[in-house]
């Protein structure tokens, strides 16, 4: 007889229990059978695992206690039951989790959560929970049955008049306001979640239904169809995830229900792909409602409480409810009182930080809460205040990005507004006045934008020298800050303002105080801006003792010490001197240490960065060069944004070109140009115009190139002697003669000896290397003859100073010149 | 490669898969949460935790390109989720005394790295599950439901749903085959605790 196979249930009996001799012999011998068994049997396991882990689903909807007579909804998260309480025969709705999920701890979290909320809340217009357990692994819950339509249908139903319309909303902010006032947001109140029973009361459904509303967002993104209806009603920090929700969120929520109640419409379109609609939320100003004239303050209304910033929303529901109950008697509205400053906002709506600036000045002195407060000013003369003020605009402005600011225009206007308002709200305040014209010369400073910071630092000067006892200490920084400025537009001014800085807080602070190095240290750089071999000496010795007061204030490892040590660096690669490298090493291992214990670099480190790039450069060290440059130009597009400055660029050309790469360099400059046409178009015409010149000549095989006349505006601009001229000469001249136009080159470069010599006398070190860029471009335009009293005067200073470096590039090239020059006729 | 055949993993790097999206949730908030509890973190604190992670996950994913050198997705969300842990308890230093307290109320007596390797992969077999009894006839279902968690025989199983004993085990066979079919997409081996 032919052997059985076995059965399902035969073979399953064998993966609990060894086999019966029969069935084990058949199982030997087939290898079906075998394979069957094997795979019942790693079911057996993966079944016994299952039993480990899954929840028991819910079954059966029996709830002891209750008598259950209908279904009355079904949905994703459960069954909703008509049914009788035994005890009281009160007829409840009775929600079950559905078993789906009961098996998530998010969806039974969830459950418990409403029925914690909801018993929690007791109020008219809430549906209250009476009852809750759990059977058989089911969560349940009791709560009263309202008999009722959801507040759309009803609307579209009775056609309400507006007032009717808006006394049903009263109510449901009233209950909402209770919830808040609890401690509980609802996070997603919409029309489906108010019920309006017969008597036309109101009831709002599912508190914490949506507990985590960033977390719906995402769930909704996941199902276009369910969520669409709910998500034209979220804030736009629930959909944006910027922020968690608060009850701002629930404001907000109702604003978009009130606008559908008296428009008809949502504010802003929900059709079309999902990120259209969320960019709508989060970004579309709602669409102007149609309302007659006299119902033109419910516009302000509805503005107020649908704004995308909630900074500017109503505060609480309670507002929102008392605007409208203004607006039912007919009187003036909280939000038409803003409706000045909202169109100022609007237009500012991008540039938030100046919007808070904004308000923060308005908030001094204009019509919404300042009153009270320029009163206090007045009386108390506000010193306290003042610093207040001025601290927290510094840390609004404080991460204001100069090269991303540069063209911001909307954020100049409010500076500018800001300064207007400084004069008539902060009246008869003169300290108050003072602290804050110079945080906002500061911020222009920052913004270098040097001609409005060095008027408010002046004025603030004044004001400050007009009070008797003025804190000299702030007089002091409103001294350095202007000599900064000065500085950067070298103005000889500038060594006053911070020699009488350094003199003040000399005499009001203890010789270790580390606030007197940074009048050194801003002395030091304004002095040496001068380039007078003695100014020279004592911005050196300025420097040093800077940097001695302050490792004596608070050791090596700080960065006030790394940007003096940087500052000194700067000075000391004048002369090539050979504590350069370590200064600038030391400054970059301390800024280093603190980005890694902070998030971010310090700014400041940009400039070691760049400083020590540049004398590796010098050192012929191009691959560390090109490291260090390649972390500059990062930590600044980090810390500042968008794309690389055009300093940066430059700096990357001046490599490129010391790499040889003169086509590569160009690029860099004509992006160099693009940039700071972009960023200073408008307010330096001249200058841009200036290096628009420079950059065009670069190309022009043009016979008359435009350089004299280029040069000529630019040291109007910046006066004779200054360092960028020479420098830009020099960059545009190696550039030249690198793409072999060494006819051109060699003008621009003596032009730029010439400054050099004029602003630094004979003996500079600078001047050695502008001689011997000279002499390589004649050798290399075969005038080597030309070129040898040029190589003789750069060996003449490099040896003078003891520089071994620059002497033997000097000979070097001296021997090539004398070398070919000798061979010639 | 079929849609089906690629991994949850993979397809969640496309932001606009939003089913992927929606499992992805699904499974993995339950574990964040659990992890966080098991940590000591408070209810509220522990779905702070998890809502932290998942945001981290929703940027991060869609660039995420799996190394092995790097570890497992496993290891590198429990990274994450630990160094969450971290950062909320550092933050609630302040009121260190309530955090003391809240610690008794997390799920007791696991480590937390035990706790995420075990929930780990029950969390996967409970989805794949509730997965794999999607497409099911509700008799199919309750006949699954019967067997597994009532732990009846199969007679008793065909007395309560009318099914025939072929049926339960077909039944049984298929769903435990899509079982495996919703674990291997998950990148979680079905015999890995064999």
């Amino acid at each position: 007889m032919r052997e059985r196979c076995l059965t399902e249930e035969e073979l399953q009996g064998c993966d609990s229990q060894d086999p019966s001799p029969d069935r084990a012999a058949h199982l030997a011998r087939c290898p079906g059978c075998s394979e069957r068994l094997a795979a019942a049997r790693a079911d057996a396991s993966l079944f016994a695992e299952l039993r480990g882990v899954a929840q028991r689903p819910w079954t059966t909807p029996s709830v002891p206690g209750y008598k259950i007579e209908s279904e009355l909804s079904r949905g994703g998260q459960g069954v909703i039951y008509r049914a009788v309480q035994d005890a009281t025969q009160r007829v409840v709705a009775l929600k079950i989790l559905a078993p789906a999920a009961s098996g998530s701890a998010r969806e039974r979290r969830r459950f418990e959560r409403e029925v914690e909320l909801g018993s929690r809340l007791s109020h008219p217009g809430i549906v209250t929970v009476f009852d809750s357990g759990v059977t058989d692994g089911a969560p349940w819950y009791a709560m009263e049955l309202v008999a009722g339509e959801t507040l759309d249908a009803h609307v579209a139903r009775t056609q309400p008049a507006l007032d009717e319309k808006l006394r049903l909303f009263l109510a449901l902010c009233a209950a909402v306001a209770h919830a808040h006032r609890a401690g509980i947001l609802h996070r997603d109140l919409k029309p489906a979640n108010v019920l309006v029973d017969a008597t036309g009361r109101v009831r709002v459904l599912d508190f914490g239904t949506a507990i985590d509303a960033r977390r719906a967002a995402q769930r909704r993104v996941t199902a276009p169809g369910e969520f669409l209806g709910t998500l034209a009603y979220a804030a736009p920090e629930q959909v944006t995830l910027d922020a968690q929700p608060d009850t701002r969120s629930d404001v907000y929520s109702l604003g978009v229900m009130l606008y559908e109640l008296v428009t008809g419409r949502l504010p802003y379109d929900v059709q079309g792909s999902l990120s259209a609609v969320v960019e709508n939320i989060a970004r579309a100003a709602p669409a102007p409602p149609a309302l007659p004239r006299r119902d033109r303050d419910l516009a302000a209304l509805l503005a107020t409480a649908l704004e995308k910033d909630r900074e500017r929303r109503y505060p609480s529901v309670e507002a929102l409810a008392r605007d409208l109950e203004h607006f039912l008697a007919r009187q003036p509205l909280e939000a038409r009182r803003h409706e000045l400053f909202h169109v100022t906002r609007k237009a500012l709506a991008r540039h938030r930080r100046a919007v808070l600036v904004t308000a923060l000045l308005l908030l001094l002195g204009g019509g919404l809460i300042g009153a009270a407060l320029r009163e206090r000013w007045r009386a108390e003369r506000a010193r306290e205040n003042a610093a207040l003020v001025s601290a927290v605009m510094q840390d609004l402005l404080g991460a204001a990005a100069p090269q991303r600011m540069g063209a911001d225009a909307p954020l100049r206007d409010v500076l500018a507004l800001a300064a207007r308002e400084i004069g008539t709200t902060l009246e008869g305040a003169p300290d108050a006045q003072a602290a804050v014209q110079l945080t906002l010369g500061d911020t222009y400073r920052r913004l270098l934008m040097h001609t409005e910071a060095e008027t408010h630092l002046r004025a603030a000067l004044e004001r400050f020298r007009a009070v008797d006892g003025a804190d000299q200490l702030e007089v002091a920084r409103c001294l350095d800050l202007l000599g900064l400025v000065l500085t950067h537009e070298n103005h000889p001014e500038a060594v006053l303002a911070h020699e009488e800085a350094l003199a003040l807080r000399r005499a009001a602070l203890d010789p270790g105080d580390p606030r007197i190095a940074e009048s050194e240290r801003g002395l030091a750089v304004a002095l040496a801006a001068q380039f007078r071999e003695p100014d020279l000496e004592r911005a050196r010795a300025l420097l040093a003792s800077a940097l001695e007061r302050l490792l004596a204030a608070w050791g090596e490892d700080h960065l006030e010490v790394a940007e003096t040590q940087v500052a000194l660096a700067r000075l000391e690669s004048w002369s090539d001197s050979p504590t350069v490298e370590g200064l600038l090493a030391r400054a970059l291992a301390t800024f280093d240490r603190h980005a890694q214990q902070g998030e971010r670099g310090d700014p400041r480190s940009i400039a070691c960065l760049t400083e020590y790039a540049a004398f590796l450069q010098s050192r012929g060290r191009l691959d560390e060069a090109e490291a260090l440059l390649e972390r500059a130009a990062r930590l600044t597009e980090e810390l500042y944004g968008g794309e690389l400055a055009a300093e940066m660029l430059r700096r990357f050309a001046r490599l490129r070109m010391a790499r040889g790469d003169a086509l590569g360099a160009e690029e860099l400059l004509r992006r160099a140009l693009a940039r700071e046409l972009a960023a200073w178009g408008e307010r330096r015409p001249e200058e841009a115009q200036e290096i628009g010149a420079l950059t065009t000549a670069l190309e022009g095989a043009g016979a008359e190139p435009p350089y004299a006349a280029a040069f000529a505006r630019l040291r109007r601009y910046r006066g004779d002697g200054a360092f960028e001229v020479a420098q830009w000469m020099n960059t545009i001249a190696v550039a030249l003669a690198a793409q072999g136009r060494a006819a051109a080159s060699e003008p621009v470069l003596r032009e730029a000896l010439n400054i050099r010599c004029r602003a630094w006398g004979s003996d500079c070190p600078v001047r050695q290397r502008s001689l011997l860029l000279l002499a390589g471009v004649l050798r290399d335009a075969d005038r080597k003859s030309e070129a040898v009293p040029f190589v003789q005067e750069s060996l003449r200073i490099a040896e003078h100073h003891g520089d071994e470096g620059p002497a033997r590039e000097a000979r070097a090239l001296l021997a090539s010149c004398c070398a070919s020059s000798a061979e010639a006729p | 490669m079929t849609t089906t055949r690629k991994t949850l993993l993979q397809r969640v790097r496309d932001p606009a898969d939003r089913d992927a999206w929606e499992q992805f949730f699904e499974l993995y908030s339950p574990l964040l949460e659990g992890y966080a509890r098991a940590c000591g973190l408070a209810r509220a604190d522990a779905q702070e935790v998890r809502d932290q992670c998942l945001e981290v996950l929703v940027r991060r994913l869609p660039g995420f390109e799996y190394e092995r050198s790097k570890g497992s997705f496993q290891v590198w969300l429990q990274k994450i989720a630990r160094g969450k842990v971290v950062d909320h308890l550092r933050s609630a230093r302040v009121a260190r005394e309530e955090t003391a307290e809240l610690a008794t109320l997390g799920d007791a007596g696991l480590e937390p790295d035990q706790h995420w390797e075990r929930q780990w992969r029950s969390e996967h077999l409970r989805y794949a599950l509730r997965d794999a009894l999607r497409g099911e006839t509700s008799d199919a279902e309750r006949a699954f439901e019967l067997l597994l968690l009532d732990e009846l025989g199969v007679p008793e199983v065909c007395a309560r749903t009318g099914l025939n004993a072929n049926q339960v085990y077909k039944a049984k066979a298929r769903i435990l085959r899509r079982v495996r079919e919703v674990l291997e997409r998950l990148g979680v081996g079905a015999e890995e605790q064999m």
